[in-house]
């Protein structure tokens, strides 16, 4: 159960970015223990689950990284707003990953909710969690050229019960918007 | 020309909606969160409403009945959601508070302007 989430976990995050970046280079590696994150600038986290089993993301990223990765959507801007425009791109992705994560869950009949994204130098994972509770990590690097992102992800699972079966039957998200009149 | 007023909490999919759409002709209007979606809405007279759902402040969904419930002229106006939510249970609560259409990010020029086209007509 757990390693089905986490290669969901993974997969998501890659199409989103993807899709998101407008960029089909890149490509998903697992994260370098060895590599050097202190000069990562920003994370961006967000917080999804309900009681049953929750999640967090976190993204590590560094505006410059974002920008030379993303370049397609960012062609056009001026330099003044770029920086600020880059953060508010990362705080997107978050929510686009995570509401891709939310509307599986939801329809296999799993209500769970979704934080609004945070941006913050910092951002530590043990104070979403209390101490009695134990959660999974994973981690892994989407990179493009000699450009990256990390990504940390941190789950609980508090009903041992819940059947996630449904998420290896999941397709990758759909690069194509959707469109539905009512 | 279409006045069309576009509420997403991200400056980047704001730009881009804008973008796409001026590109075809409409003039848009920004708000960054569902309060101020509604006070735009009421100092003006829009011909269709873009909203995400996940904003700070006030959410699409509380936008979307603010507006429907107020005495504007416009109250009837075509709205569009534009998010990355896409669960059954949502769309259907969309459908029920007076949501026109349900557009899933990302979106692309073509969808978008196909939608707003679409219910531009319908209302008109």
């Amino acid at each position: 159960m757990v390693d089905v989430l986490k290669k969901f976990n993974r997969d998501v995050s890659l199409e989103r970015f993807r899709s998101h970046s407008q960029n089909q280079s890149v490509e998903l590696i697992d994260l370098d223990s060895n590599s050097d994150t202190a000069s990562n600038e920003w994370k961006c986290g967000i917080l999804w689950g309900n009681s049953q089993i929750n999640g967090l993301i976190i993204v590590d990223f560094t505006t410059l990284n974002v920008l030379a990765m993303s370049s397609d959507i960012f062609k056009n801007t001026l330099d003044d707003k770029l920086f600020e425009l880059t953060k508010d791109f990362m705080k997107e992705y978050c929510n686009f990953y995570a509401g891709y994560i939310k509307g599986i869950f939801n329809n296999s009949q799993i209500d769970v909710n979704l934080s609004l994204p945070i941006l913050s130098k910092k951002i530590c994972p043990e104070s979403c969690y209390n101490k009695n509770m134990s959660f999974e990590t994973d981690s892994w690097t989407i990179k493009s050229g000699s450009s990256q992102i990390n990504i940390y992800s941190y789950f609980s699972i508090s009903d041992k019960n819940i059947d996630l079966s449904f998420l290896s039957a999941s397709e990758a998200p759909k690069k194509k918007s959707n469109i539905e009149f009512f | 020309m279409s006045k069309i007023l576009v509420v997403d909490d991200s400056m980047v999919i704001r730009k881009m909606i804008q973008k796409s759409l001026e590109t075809n002709g409409h003039e848009v209007t920004q708000a960054e969160n569902g309060q101020e979606g509604f006070d735009r809405f009421n100092e003006g007279e829009f011909d269709l409403l873009i909203t995400d759902i996940n904003m700070p402040i006030m959410n699409g969904f509380e936008l979307v009945e603010k507006v429907r419930i107020s005495n504007h002229s416009k109250r009837t106006l075509p709205i569009v959601v534009v998010s990355t939510e896409f669960s059954d249970n949502l769309k259907l609560k969309g459908k029920n508070l007076g949501v026109n259409a349900w557009v899933v990010k990302p979106t692309n020029d073509d969808d978008l302007n196909q939608v707003v086209s679409a219910l531009i007509k319908r209302a008109s």
